[in-house]
């Protein structure tokens, strides 16, 4: 009975606004090289698998300099993103065992204030492809639709792993272990095509994020307009995504704030 | 019908605290659905039986021993948790204040922290903009807005998050050890303050061990014991009551000395 999150409570607004702020500041990036130290992660993946894999995986592989640099910034955006989010309720634990509020506010103020980053390397991508030789077009706008559903996507997910954590603190350890295996089943460094017909391919096929990076990729590197069925399909799922496990974690929230 | 004459009304109100509660790791959370249950229908409770009626427009205080349930008595009328049985019915907005300044940020600065802590205390941002310079002036901390909270003391940060939920607007307002730090020009800050609130809208009720405090300001007080109500009433005869037990348990036990 903390309330639910209503637009038009303008208090609701202002404290989720307050905290992504405090979040953001806190993550030390509202400095320019604060920015560039959250860049600079992805950036030095893609130096070392450029070097090792470009003969092996990127033969065949249209830019896959920007290739790997887009698969690298969306990975890097949902596995920091989300396991930061997880740990949202644990560590403001006196807000979200003493204060009353929406307590999904806490989780969704900490997947914001990851996103600012993520807009800006998503950004750098399209600057760096320009400069590679990629021709200026307006689809590539559609970035922008890509950002938006994987913030989805990451608020989804970090509201189901933030209800479980406070639950059970050894989440984090699995869930390490789990992000380790999504970096090989999510197409970073090799292209899904040259999966083959076997199992690997429909673990790809059902990984969202994977999903996400084909739209982009054929966005920014095909220069192709992503077909409007696949946009409508993933932004839908994604939503629907989001509702349920928003409805999940009120339904949890009673118990969340005693468990914290 | 007594409803609308009451701010706060409870009917036998009995709070577990959920099973499972304090696991730490996969493995316990799925041991304790597991768990045994035969003999713990009436243990494990943090509140039993209790039953208030609080009036519009009153403050009230909450006595007892540590552990006596204070705490989980706020957060239950509060709505924070759920009670396990009876209801628990609250007629207007209520506001939860439990340790003070919980929420701010070490690592920002104090007007930073102050649009934060308002927002937590769901002030509106108007009023903080509006009440900025009082805020701080209020704390004294006029000098150090721009300061990161870190560098402050203990003492300077009470201040500056008593100062700022003043301007808590909800009808009622559950306070729990808010004033028990600070030096004796706070403490007399905070006595002007309750001292302006009697007599108005807003109902207090206040969880402290303070209890110069107490009787000096609430007209109505309750004594929890074991998350029972071991008294409550006008405030003079409760603290009676109160007061003679903790000399019976000195006597007793001179090892523990009496609050």
């Amino acid at each position: 009975m903390t309330g639910r999150f209503r637009l038009s409570d303008s208090r609701d607004l202002n404290l989720l606004r307050e905290l992504t702020i405090s979040q953001f500041k806190l993550k030390d990036q509202s400095t320019f090289f604060g920015l560039l130290w959250s860049l600079l992660n992805p950036l030095v993946m893609v130096g070392i698998l450029f070097v090792f894999f470009a003969t092996r995986f990127g033969e065949g592989v249209e830019n896959y300099r920007i290739f790997l640099l887009l698969g690298m910034v969306q990975y890097t955006h949902f596995a920091n993103a989300t396991s930061t989010s997880m740990r949202s309720l644990v560590t403001m634990r006196q807000l979200t065992g003493g204060a009353l509020f929406p307590k999904e506010l806490l989780v969704v103020s900490s997947t914001l204030a990851n996103t600012a980053d993520f807009v800006i390397a998503m950004a750098a991508c399209v600057v760096l492809a320009y400069l590679t030789g990629t021709p200026a077009h307006w689809t590539h706008l559609l970035m922008l639709l890509v950002v938006l559903a994987q913030v989805l996507l990451v608020t989804w997910v970090s509201l189901l792993l933030a209800c479980a954590f406070t639950m059970a603190r050894d989440l984090q350890h699995l869930y390490q272990v789990f992000l380790r295996a999504l970096m090989f089943i999510t197409p970073i460094f090799y292209s899904a095509s040259s999966l083959g017909d076997g199992m690997a391919r429909y673990l790809v096929m059902l990984n969202p994020l994977a999903q996400l990076l084909a739209v982009s990729r054929s966005i920014l590197i095909d220069n192709q307009i992503p077909d409007a069925r696949t946009i409508v399909v993933i932004t839908l799922t994604n939503l629907v995504m989001l509702v349920l496990s928003w409805c999940i974690f009120k339904l949890l929230e009673p118990r969340i704030v005693e468990y914290v | 019908m007594s409803d609308l004459q009451s701010a706060i009304r409870l009917d036998s109100v009995y709070k577990r605290y959920a099973r499972g509660r304090g696991s730490k790791t996969l493995w316990q959370l799925l041991a304790s659905r597991f768990r045994p249950t035969v003999g713990e229908d009436r243990q494990g409770y943090t509140l039993v039986d209790i039953d208030l009626e609080i009036r519009p427009g009153t403050l009230v205080a909450i006595v007892g021993e540590n552990g006596a349930g204070k705490t989980t008595l706020l957060k239950t009328i509060s709505g924070l948790y759920l009670p396990t049985s009876g209801t628990v019915s609250v007629a207007a907005e209520v506001a939860l204040v439990v340790g003070l300044g919980a929420g701010m940020v070490d690592e920002l600065s104090v007007t930073d922290n102050i649009w934060l802590y308002g927002a937590v205390c769901r002030i509106r941002r108007s009023t903080i903009r509006d009440n900025m310079d009082s805020i701080l002036a209020w704390a004294d901390l006029g000098e150090f807005a721009g300061a990161e909270l870190r560098t402050l003391s203990t003492g300077m940060r009470t201040r500056l998050a008593f100062s700022i939920s003043r301007y808590i607007e909800a009808d009622v307002v559950l306070v729990d050890e808010a004033f028990s730090s600070g030096d004796r020009a706070f403490q007399q800050k905070c006595d002007q303050f309750f001292a302006s609130r009697i007599g108005g809208e807003q109902t207090y009720l206040i969880a402290t061990h303070n209890l110069g405090f107490v009787s000096e300001f609430c007209e109505q007080t309750i004594w929890l014991h074991s998350g029972r109500v071991e008294a409550s009433g006008p405030t003079r005869s409760v603290l009676k009551k109160y007061r003679e037990s903790d000399a019976e348990a000195g006597n007793r036990d001179p090892g523990s000395g009496s609050a």
